[in-house]
């Protein structure tokens, strides 16, 4: 088989994939898919091309964003060293956002099974893998040329054609190396996920994997605004330490890729044995990546065939059950389905990562004391995502709809259990705003209200969107969607959760530049999202059915 | 007042007459099989009388409860097993039914009791901490089975609850289902598959195109279809005037594979 052929097969094969994934995560499509199969489709292939267009963007926003600071700090000394942490943190980023950013899509991979039609035609072994790694490709293609073309393309306009093409070279292998990593971690939390036996060890795995996702999105997101400190920071260290940090730090990936761009672009600004360090250390890494590459494919193929076998040690024990309230039981089970798959620990982390991206840019003018628009923006932000949080509870409920049709559960009170949820996070987000704001210079003290009393929109935002939802969607009844999958309802979730939550947030800003006085503002705010919230609670009961 | 009674149902789906003034009964203590072939409307009937979907006009109670205007008290009273099972994957049986005791608000040890002894019988004991993504069709179909009964309703409500079975997953399935009406309980499934429903039902009713074709126990069907001693699918597909065309489909089959 020729490549333009291979490629077409692959391209195949990542459709079923998607499509696997896509289903996946939302079951009830199963029975929807038979009465208009066009328009799924259709919504899949947008779903995928929105979530790749979203890395892609955010991948560029900070390519432009270093390109910019890189160009800005040519002027200060030593700009060696900033230059070759500041690429270094770029091929960090970028390596941590394609392993991030899909890992909620690749579980489909190995749950589908997709490989197992072109494995029952004449294709040999070294054939097959190939189809699979470039059957991967194909699901992260976009991301990843924007990734490995336009930043390299960038930097040869601003810093020279070799530096560009040195990059380019570093970028490939860290898409490879990020791949790579992505193929064997899915896979093993796939595994780890399903294997459903209550000990304490499979718990703190999956909290480790959500947490260290977490962790990881934020730094991707978060990083752009402290990379002056990071660099100035390695600046002082190794002042201090001596050159010896250097070395040690030439030696790792991605300072290693880093290091090498510096010399090529400044000349050997580096000790000696920094610029060795350096130089062996990409080759290595280089290599590595090849074999990634090679490897990578025979990984797929034993993941995607067999599925992975999930753990089967399951310790028999004695058959008991723990019974409690109906709240504390949907809220509990809830938890326990959110934590077991990587598509809902994002979604219901993203209001904290949202905030740690943002709470940067409330510091970005630190010297001057911190404004009332900066807050609400800050503050309207998590609102908003505050709203996309609840699609993703609703969504939960997806795998369990043949349990939820025979119990006698009032609408409101499945409601209420994901209201609960969301709204801790979202009251948790906001808090971090004023513990923020209190270590902060303010302009008048009163800001300090302003995350305080966005509070009760915890409730308003969550029952708005939960009512519009089950009414849009469901007719009033308990209904699940997927915020991938069904773009209408998640942009109808934006908009209920953008009026509901900036409204008192309006509030305060129109009382603000009429009377300029921070004290009845935030009272307006406060009385506007009270209001709202009783508002709700009152006329809630009304547009839901059971 | 009988369990189930449905008067005159009508429900569309856009143009389709899912189901067409349906009437019937389900009398205290009998096995009522609703029989027809893909897309004749049971799903749809069940589901109305579950309140999960609302009837275009016609009633639907169970118990004397309505189930549109209070679906919250016919759940309390049904145990429902539905077509597709759609269980929450990566949960364990044991956090289901957990999750269902609590909603249902049932006493602690009676239920532990019931768990415990219906795994026993359904040899389900072995499975009740693997996560449901993990079990076998005829698994999943008892872990169903489980949730349904787990606060021991009078009523059963079971959509194709014989599908994907295996042979011995089929016998516990109908001893399950004799089971419960021998103490007095009710039971009210579809099927398209017609074997099963011999020697299972009191009686059945026969359904295709949202309109019920016959109805009454084996013995009046045949009766009614004048073929006596045959089985139920000869009467269904006389019933329901398929006889002809499977014969010709027979035909053209059989001529296509000499060749
Ligand atoms: N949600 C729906 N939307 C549109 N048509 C439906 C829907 N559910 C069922 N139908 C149609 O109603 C008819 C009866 O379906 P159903 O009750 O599922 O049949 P059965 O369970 O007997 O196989 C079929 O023609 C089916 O296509
Ligand atoms: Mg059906």
């Amino acid at each position: 088989m020729n490549f333009r052929e291979r490629w077409r097969v692959a391209g195949v094969i990542a459709q079923e994939i998607r499509f696997n994934g896509y289903l996946d995560a939302n079951p009830s499509n199963l029975s929807r898919i038979k009465e208009k199969p066009e328009r799924i489709i259709s919504q899949i292939k947008r779903g995928s091309a929105f979530n790749s267009i979203l890395t892609g963007f955010i991948v560029l926003m900070i390519g432009i964003f270093m390109v910019a600071f890189l160009f800005i700090l040519s002027s200060a000394g030593n700009e060696g060293l900033q230059f070759a942490v500041s690429i270094s943190i770029f091929l960090g980023i970028s390596f941590a956002l394609i392993l991030f950013m899909n890992l909620m899509s690749t579980t489909g991979f190995f749950s589908s099974g997709a490989m197992i039609l072109p494995s029952t035609l004449p294709f040999n072994k070294s054939d097959l893998e190939g189809l699979m790694l470039l059957a991967f490709a194909r699901i992260f293609i976009a991301p990843i040329v924007l990734i490995v073309v336009i930043y390299p393309a960038m930097i040869a306009a601003l810093f020279g054609l070799l530096t560009g093409i040195f990059l380019l070279a570093a970028l490939a292998t860290t898409s490879i190396l990020a791949l790579g990593a992505l193929i064997r971690v899915s896979g093993w939390f796939y595994s780890k996920s399903q294997s459903g036996n209550e000990s304490k060890l499979s718990i703190i795995i999956r909290i480790g994997a959500g947490l260290g996702m977490m962790i990881g999105i934020f730094i991707s997101y978060g990083v752009m605004g402290f990379i002056p400190a990071i660099v100035d920071f390695i600046t002082t260290l190794s002042t201090i330490v001596g050159s010896g940090i250097t070395i040690i730090l030439a030696l790792i990936f991605p300072f290693s890729f880093g290091f090498v761009a510096a010399i090529i672009t400044y000349g050997p600004v580096f000790p000696l044995p920094t610029v060795i360090a350096s130089t062996l250390a990409s080759i290595v890494y280089i290599y590595l990546g090849f074999r990634s590459y090679i490897t990578s494919g025979r990984t797929l193929r034993s993941l995607a065939m067999g599925g992975i076998s999930v753990s089967s040690d399951f310790s028999i024990s004695p058959i008991d059950l723990n019974i409690s309230s109906k709240l504390r039981a949907m809220i509990r089970k809830d938890i326990r389905v959110a934590t077991r798959s990587l598509g809902s620990i994002m979604l219901l982390v993203l209001p904290f990562i949202l905030v740690f991206a943002i709470l940067p840019s409330l510091s970005l003018g630190y010297s001057t004391a911190i404004r009332s628009w900066s807050v609400l923006l800050v503050v309207g932000y998590i609102t908003i995502f505050g709203g996309a949080a609840m699609v993703g509870l609703l969504g939960l409920d997806t795998q369990g709809a043949s349990i939820y049709e025979g119990l006698p559960l009032r609408t409101m009170t499945v409601l209420n259990g994901k209201i609960v949820i969301s709204a801790v996070s979202y009251s948790f987000s906001t808090l971090v705003v004023f513990v923020f704001l209190l270590l902060g210079n303010l302009i008048s003290p009163y800001l300090l209200f302003i995350p305080l009393f966005q509070i009760p929109c915890a409730y308003s935002v969550g029952a708005a969107v939960g009512g519009t939802i089950y009414k849009v969607r469901g007719g009033g009844r308990v209904t699940a969607v997927n915020l991938v999958g069904d773009q209408l309802m998640s942009l109808l979730a934006l908009v209920v959760s953008g009026i509901v939550g900036l409204l008192p947030l309006s509030g305060y800003g129109v009382t603000l530049l009429i009377t300029g006085d921070h004290l009845l503002s935030v009272l307006v705010q406060l009385s506007i999202s009270l209001g709202e919230a009783i508002l709700l609670r009152i006329t809630l009961p009304h547009i839901l059915k059971d | 007042m009988n369990p189930i009674e449905v008067r005159e149902l009508v429900k569309t789906f856009g143009h389709v007459k899912a189901v067409n003034n349906l009437t019937f009964d389900v009398y205290e203590g009998e096995v009522y099989g609703l029989l027809g072939p893909n897309g004749a409307g049971k799903t749809t009937t069940l589901k109305v009388l579950m309140g999960l979907l609302d009837p275009d006009s016609g009633t639907a109670t169970v118990f004397g409860i309505d189930s549109t205007s209070d679906p919250i008290e016919v759940k309390k009273r049904v145990g429902y097993v539905p077509e597709e099972q759609l269980l929450y994957n990566s949960l364990t049986s044991r956090e289901i039914l957990e999750f269902v005791a609590s909603v249902r608000g049932l006493d602690y040890y009676r239920t532990k009791n019931r768990v415990e002894e219906m795994a026993r019988a359904l040899d389900f004991a072995n499975h009740y901490d693997k996560p449901v993504i993990t079990l076998s069709q005829g698994n999943k179909q008892k872990a169903m089975l489980l949730i349904a009964m787990l606060h021991a309703p009078d009523l059963l409500i079971l959509d194709e609850p014989f599908s994907g079975l295996d042979v011995r997953t089929t016998r516990i399935m109908k001893d399950v289902i004799q089971i419960h009406t021998e103490r007095g309980g009710s039971v009210l499934f579809s099927t398209h598959i017609m074997e099963m429903a011999e020697g299972l039902c009191d009686r059945v009713g026969i359904i295709d195109d949202g309109v019920l074709v016959a109805e009454g126990t084996l013995d009046e069907l045949r009766t009614q279809s004048q073929s006596e001693g045959a089985t139920l699918e000869s009467v269904f597909l006389r019933l329901t005037g398929e006889e002809d065309e499977v014969r010709k489909g027979v035909d053209a089959l059989k001529g296509a594979l000499d060749k």
